[in-house]
């Protein structure tokens, strides 16, 4: 099932959030994850996923490092402490939507 | 300094990036449909060469991490998605990510950008502008004109007198004064022209002025005008008005006549040319008179009564008891300015012009035009390109068509009604205001320039003078019969109402009866003059000593000079 692109605008940003939590991670890898940890659900266009990782950049709410130690170069991405308050803040939101959403029948509880 | 090297640095790695996006997506080994996809984001993104260095790092590096992954090229593009929507979301965020100086600087080209833009639109719509005259006012202007026979027309006469006479080159004929040092060559003057002079008188007598204006009519006469070429498309102006300047020379010439019968004694000429500056100012205010043609009435009126008044004092047997009579009647129609002052003509050169200045847009409105600007500008020079670039700021700044029309209807309408009222009515403190359109907010010098480069404001003060001074030859008029039929003159002039007069004259200034006095058993009327003081009758002091007129107008016209505004008699 796809999302659509309303839904995502919001979705996106917080589920990158959330992969990053668990430790720095490169674009593909982030990529694969959103796939597998959300059933497909969440597997945004590759084509949105730098530029939403760039505005994440802009924001300061995540920041990157490039590894020149393997064959290629590498860019990870990982949280600021901004992003982690601004993941905390989405996170508790979405609880609550999610909640309110189930109380209303549209997800279950 | 350090700006410099930063500048230097970023050329410098710039360049090498510029080199690198392409060689780093050329020297990695990609499918060619993943490097046709990086490639194709990577123009498409714009991005400065160092924005684009990173970005082709991260995208190479995707394709590679997609093919380790078994991923074949075909379905990694694929999964990549639309590209031209990755470039675009690219700069976007990267947009995001520069420094507010550059967005800064982005905000001011685009808002040069816009504002260019806008001029431009501005600039065509401007300069696609024309006006586009429908109505014909010099035919409604001749209208009256035309529907005279011609020989009921003075015109043609006086153009014979002026022909005649030619135009003498006296010093300051305007102001030539029969009781002035230069009355002897005035006189040979007159002595020599009783022909022409006659054929004035003849003109005077007619019913209409007869003067066709506009092109082909009678300004194109090379015996009395200068050749003044001018094109049927554009508005009259003040040269087609040149003949009331010669009308002007005529009536001085009528007065000095006047002053010459009267040195000898000869009554019947004397009567004629007071008649005929009588009958030739009205000849100058028409129903569709301007008020440059009744300004010069009002001229032509105050030497009939100036040689009313020097007769009077000087030679009062010239005239019979029904000529004073007559007189009378005649002058004393004149109630107030608007009897004396014609804005109708102003009214329709003023939509003329405006039909000449603005476009048309068949409901009333237009904009200013190109064309229309030149015509009411006030400087004379060529105008140069920085004119012609600000010149469609003014359809920003110029009152619309409809908006100029119903601001001069404003103007005009409040004119009329002032002419309406004596002028000590109307320099109360709440209509002082109103008495001059410079005293209107300086907006209009620019919204309603239409307006200003055209409107004359009419001097009432002219008028005035000429009411009062009239007010005062009424009274001498009335003394004069008393005289003739008591042998005295009355203590008061209540005597003379009503047998001599119907009423007794307000003062001007005050409203109150106008002053009397005998002074060596001669009359004397006045007015208490601009100072409202009664002064006995002293008159107040001009440049060159007592000048009994100079007390006649106060604030803002004039400055308030002590004395009193002498009526009757001016002459010794």
């Amino acid at each position: 099932m796809r999302i659509e692109r309303e839904l995502m605008r919001g979705a996106g940003p917080v589920a990158v959030l959330r992969l990053l939590a668990g430790g720095e991670k490169y674009g593909y890898e982030l990529v694969q994850l959103l796939e597998k940890r959300s059933d497909g659900v969440l597997a945004m266009g590759q084509s949105t996923l730098y530029p939403l990782l760039y505005n994440l950049q802009a924001k300061g709410l995540v920041a990157a490092r490039i590894d020149r130690t393997g064959p290629r170069p590498r860019k990870y991405y990982h949280l600021t402490d901004k992003g982690k308050r601004q993941l905390a803040a989405k996170t508790e939101q979405w609880q609550a939507l999610t909640a309110a959403m189930g109380h209303l029948g549209v997800t279950g509880t | 300094m350090m700006r410099a090297s930063r500048t230097m640095k970023r050329a410098s790695h710039g360049g090498q990036a510029t080199r690198n996006w392409r060689r780093i997506v050329a020297d990695a080994s990609l499918a060619p449909e993943a490097q046709a996809v990086v490639t194709r984001v990577l123009r498409r993104s714009r991005l400065w060469p160092w924005e684009s260095l990173a970005v082709a790092e991260e995208l190479v590096g995707h394709f590679l991490n997609a093919a380790a992954s078994g991923i074949s090229a075909v379905q990694a593009v694929a999964d990549f998605g639309d590209p031209i929507l990755a470039a675009r979301l690219i700069r976007q965020a990267m947009h995001r990510r520069r420094s507010r100086r550059w967005h800064v600087l982005r905000w001011i080209r685009r808002s040069l950008v816009g504002v260019l833009l806008l001029y431009a639109m501005l600039s065509a719509y401007f300069y696609s502008g024309r006006p586009n005259p429908a109505i014909d006012y010099i035919a409604v202007l001749n209208h009256a004109t035309l529907q005279t026979p011609i020989d009921q027309r003075a015109w043609p006469l006086y153009r014979q007198a002026i022909v005649a006479m030619g135009r003498p080159e006296w010093p300051d004929f305007l102001t030539a004064n029969p009781d002035g040092p230069a009355w002897p060559t005035l006189a040979e003057f007159v002595a020599a022209h009783p022909d022409a002079i006659e054929t004035v008188r003849l003109g005077a007598a007619r019913p209409a002025l007869g003067f066709v204006l506009g092109p082909h009519g009678s300004i194109e006469d090379p015996a009395v005008f200068r050749r003044f070429p001018r094109s049927e498309k554009t508005p009259l102006d003040s040269e087609d008005w040149r003949f009331v300047q010669d009308l002007r020379r005529l009536g001085i010439i009528l007065s000095l006549d006047a002053k010459a019968a009267r040195l000898a004694n000869d009554g019947p000429r004397l009567i004629r040319d007071i008649t005929a500056l009588l009958d030739m100012a009205e000849q100058l205010r028409p129903p569709t008179a301007t008020l440059m043609e009744s300004l010069a009435g009002v001229n032509v009126d105050y030497w009939a009564i100036q040689q009313t008044d020097a007769t009077l004092v000087q030679s009062p047997a010239l005239l019979t008891d029904a000529q004073l009579v007559q007189l009378a009647d005649r002058i004393g129609r004149w109630q107030t300015a608007s009897d004396l002052l014609r804005l109708t003509g102003d009214r329709l050169l003023f939509e003329d012009l405006v039909q000449h200045v603005y476009t048309d847009d068949g409901a009333g409105n237009g904009r200013i035009t190109a064309e229309g600007l030149l015509q009411v500008r006030l400087s004379f020079d060529d105008p140069g390109f920085a004119e012609f670039l600000a010149a469609p700021l003014s359809l920003l700044q110029v009152a619309s068509r409809k908006d100029v029309l119903q601001k001069y209807d404003e103007f005009i309408s409040l004119k009329e009604l002032e002419l309406h009222r004596p002028a000590r009515d109307l320099i109360g403190e709440a209509d002082r205001r109103k008495l001059r359109i410079d005293s209107h907010p300086d907006q209009l010098s620019t919204q309603y320039g239409v307006i200003t480069a055209f409107f004359a404001n009419p001097y009432i003060g002219g008028s005035e003078i000429l009411l009062g001074e009239r007010d005062g030859v009424l009274v001498g008029i009335a003394l004069e019969r008393f005289r003739r039929l008591h042998g005295h003159y009355p203590v008061t002039l209540d005597q003379l109402v009503p047998t001599f007069l119907s009423a007794i004259p307000p003062d001007r200034i005050t409203g109150n009866p106008v002053k009397y006095l005998l002074h060596a058993g001669k009359p004397l009327i006045y007015s208490v003059g601009a100072d409202r003081v009664d002064n006995g009758g002293r008159p107040g002091l001009g440049m060159y000593g007592p000048d009994p007129t100079i007390t006649a107008l106060w604030p803002p016209m004039r400055m308030v000079i002590p004395g009193d505004w002498i009526l009757y008699p001016h002459a010794q």
